[in-house]
């Protein structure tokens, strides 16, 4: 552990923390929710973090639940992801009726 | 330090390839974000967003070769599959919507992670000196398992809690993601991967502004909309009977309408099953060539997701001038003739004002009893969304017009035709 390198990571953490809240801005009611649910799927990089403790040669315990954060962060991305999409797609296609819509 | 030091001398690329993934994928994501503020943009910023995810896991991919890739393969598998089904199956509207699970699905694998970091204090094979140890160690994991933990409640309650059935929903996500960022953050710092910590920050306070954001326009704080009152009296009330409905047919409402001087038109979400806007749209036409004043009144939690009234307004070219937001819209209806409802139900319920027991209270409310006649176009007398008994249907000025909002709105349309022939000629 070095202690100088780890407060260069705090630093970028602080940084991330202010961009985060700024570039967050003038937000259309209509992007609510799409952005809500994006916000949601980014949350999930957790799944880096989880590949590596599912990859490593730990004990069983630790790989299942490994494995088990890699499905959990993974479904999280990919629903987030897919679910931000359709509801785009349905302003575009302008309604529930449509093809694109979420009914 | 040993180890990033022989990197550097023995692969002086490598050393260089996974920094500057991990930066390119870093700017795609806070463009990303930056893109989806924007409706004509927001398409592009999800397609940022994804390819700085792609980048993050390449990064990785890159630093970690010597992972068994068996059991990662499996789970990421495992999530894909299931990540598709929700994907492309899941409801999209408020209220339904798997987005919640999926912000608790995220939070639990936070937790899972720092779990499985705090069993063993062996070295972090990727963090070298980046990754902490000792006691910083143990408070980042505890904080990751914490703010994991709160994510998973975040996500039930939006799923199931009273915000659920409310416009407040997506903000209650929106903190869930907030704390699943700051959960991953936290693994990131313990576990020394740059990229989890960036992105978990820059996602813990985008997610916290968007939730203050969504809050705001509804009136309120974030925690208040996630943790606060609402509809536990809802489901007994709704059982009440209704005393003093008034029925009346398109051509009374026609005849109310087209001697009006102003008027406030509040559509719903039957507007939206019934496609009834164009049929609106026209109705609102031939009423302001007569010179009758016309507004749209247009709640924020209207429809299958907020902006859905938007949407279909536009569609139907309905001047933006005449769109107001409620609270507009209730300084409209001050001074109003007739306000028409078009299938909507919670968002008119006055009980959001003045019933601390009903599901609906304490949502913004389009005061629609303020006008002088209100017009109720329904299928039926049935409690909507929120299952609260609606007190609007009982005051002496309302007459509800039950029926298919189409067929009631073009009916309405053929009497304004018909009883104005100079309108028709215009």
């Amino acid at each position: 552990m070095d202690t100088g390198l780890i407060l260069w990571t705090v630093m970028m953490f602080v940084l991330a923390a202010f961009v985060g809240h700024h570039v967050i801005h003038g937000v259309p009611t209509l992007l609510h929710t799409p952005l809500m649910s994006a916000t949601n799927a980014i949350s999930a990089i957790s799944v880096v973090g989880a590949i590596v403790v599912a990859g490593s040669e730990y004990q069983t315990v630790r790989t299942i639940l490994g494995v088990t954060a890699v499905a959990a962060a993974m479904c999280n991305v990919v629903g987030g992801f897919l679910i931000t999409e359709r509801m785009l797609k349905m302003f575009k296609g302008g309604g529930p009726g449509s093809k694109g819509g979420g009914r | 330090m040993n180890v990033v030091m022989n990197v550097t001398t023995v692969n002086a690329l490598g050393n260089f390839a996974v920094p500057i993934v991990y930066i390119a994928s870093t700017v795609f994501f806070v463009l990303g974000l930056k893109l989806m503020c924007r409706v004509r943009r927001a398409r592009r910023g999800v397609t940022l967003l994804g390819l700085g995810f792609v980048l993050a896991l390449a990064g990785l991919v890159l630093e970690a070769a010597h992972l068994d890739p068996k059991l990662v393969l499996a789970g990421v598998a495992a999530g894909l599959v299931l990540g598709l089904i929700v994907g492309l199956t899941g409801k999209v509207e408020l209220g339904a919507g798997f987005a919640p699970l999926l912000a608790a699905a995220g939070g639990v694998a936070a937790v899972l992670v720092a779990v499985s970091a705090f069993l063993s204090d062996e070295a972090w094979p990727l963090g070298g000196a980046l990754a902490l140890e000792g006691g910083p160690r143990g408070a980042a994991l505890g904080l990751a398992i914490a703010s994991g933990l709160a994510a998973l409640v975040l996500g039930v309650l939006a799923a199931q809690g009273p915000a659920a059935r409310g416009s407040g929903q997506p903000s209650v996500v929106a903190l869930a993601a907030s704390a699943s960022g700051l959960a991953s953050a936290m693994v990131g710092f313990a576990l020394g991967n740059p990229i989890v910590v960036t992105v978990g920050g820059l996602v813990a306070t985008a997610g916290w502004t968007l939730a203050a954001i969504v809050a705001s326009a509804l009136g309120r704080e974030p925690l208040d909309v996630a943790f606060g009152s609402g509809g536990k009296a809802g489901e007994s009330s709704a059982r009440d009977e209704y005393r003093n409905v008034k029925a009346c047919g398109p051509e009374e409402t026609a005849m109310v309408l087209e001697n009006a001087r102003k008027v406030v038109l509040v559509p719903g979400y039957g507007m939206a099953v019934a496609q009834a806007q164009h049929a609106l749209a026209e109705i609102a036409k031939m009423l302001s060539l007569r010179g009758v004043k016309v507004v749209y009144a247009i709640h924020p939690a209207a429809g299958l997701i907020p902006g859905h009234m938007n949407i279909l307004l536009d569609e139907a070219k309905v001047p933006a001038a005449q769109i107001l937001e409620w609270e507009a819209a209730n300084a409209e209806l001050a001074d109003a003739d007739v306000a028409l409802v078009v299938g909507a139900n919670d968002i008119v319920n006055p009980a959001t004002l003045n019933d601390a027991t009903s599901a609906v209270f304490g949502m913004p409310l389009i005061d629609v009893a303020r006008a002088r006649a209100v017009f109720v176009i329904k299928r039926s007398l049935r409690p909507g969304a929120a299952g609260a008994k609606n007190a609007l249907f009982d005051l002496p000025q309302t007459n509800m017009v039950l029926g298919d909002a189409k067929k009631v709105l073009q009916a309405i349309g053929v009497e304004l035709k018909a009883q104005t022939p100079a309108a028709a000629a215009a």
